[in-house]
């Protein structure tokens, strides 16, 4: 792990994190 | 790593995934360098399908420095005299949409850290064509009312770290067992473990110099909300005091009409 000034995502945040890209990139529709 | 030429600088970058998957900007916070987005974290990302892109900030890692300018005031940057300041999110947020630009890439779906937030931000404001989404993860929208600091964590964010190595993973590790949130048990041992492997294994340079404080905002996406035109994630988790958590339920509603459907 690289030390990043409290910038270091924890690891048992990052299924958290990923899940909320994954469905905000799922839900998105294009601009009309 | 590859360079690229964006907004009139160099910015170092680094993929991971296929690159015919659709493209994940990462943008991290003050001072971090792209490696901070953990290489196993980038690869779990780039499972989900993503082409994920790091990149070193201004300012950051193997990026160009920014010479010259005044001399940051981040006392009175704190008191709304931000005269100091030799840029902006703005530009910082141009950087981005360059590095896109550089990359061959459209849009993208871009997550920002902390001040990468305020960044990511100010990308969707300026470029709202190359946001495809936007995910803010402890960060703020520069109100003032909302994310601010930690008190415990002023101090260390006032601080330039030392600009040696050894100095730096020191500060960095030290700095990150008051940044880095209680809940969060395994960070604060992973740090601990880290710091002899960093201190004679490490292969990167040191993520600060004098001209990284240059990189206070001036400019808050605060104001500026209502011309979001992509719709907004953030996620709140607690990971942080850099910044509170309030910071993250400040957002815009998404999809503004008419811009959305």
């Amino acid at each position: 792990m690289i030390p990043g000034m409290g910038h270091d995502l924890p690891r048992e945040a990052w299924d958290t994190i990923v899940d909320a890209i994954v469905e905000l990139v799922a839900t998105t529709r294009e601009p009309v | 790593m590859p360079r690229a030429h964006a907004n009139g600088i160099d910015l170092e970058w680094e993929e991971f995934g296929n690159a015919d998957d659709p493209p994940l900007l990462l943008i991290m916070g003050l001072g971090g360098q792209m490696i901070v987005w953990d290489e196993e974290f980038c690869a779990l990302v780039a499972s989900h399908g993503f082409r994920v892109i790091r990149f070193d900030n201004r300012d950051v890692g193997l990026s160009t420095k920014i010479e010259g300018g005044p001399e940051p005031d981040l006392l009175a940057a704190f008191t709304g005299d931000t005269s100091s300041a030799s840029y902006t999110l703005d530009d910082m947020a141009d950087d981005a949409a360059g590095l896109l630009d550089a990359t061959g890439i459209a849009a993208a779906h871009v997550v920002g850290a902390s001040m990468g937030g305020m960044i990511a931000q100010t990308l969707a404001i300026r470029h709202p064509d190359k946001v495809q989404t936007l995910t803010s993860i402890m960060s703020t929208t520069g109100a003032l009312d909302v994310g601010q600091p930690d008190p415990a964590a002023i101090p260390l964010l006032l601080k330039p770290p030392p600009l040696d190595r050894a100095g730096y993973i020191e500060h960095s590790v030290d700095s990150s067992r008051v940044l880095t949130s209680p809940g969060f048990r395994s960070t604060r041992r992973a740090l601990a473990s880290a710091r002899p492997g960093l201190s004679t294994g490490a292969s990167t340079p040191p993520a600060w110099d004098d001209s990284c404080w240059r990189s206070w905002p001036r400019a808050t996406a605060h104001p500026r909300y209502a011309r979001f035109t992509c719709p907004p994630s953030s996620s709140t988790v607690r990971a942080t005091r850099s910044s509170r958590r309030a910071g993250g339920r400040r957002r815009p509603r998404p999809c503004p009409a008419p811009a959305c459907s």
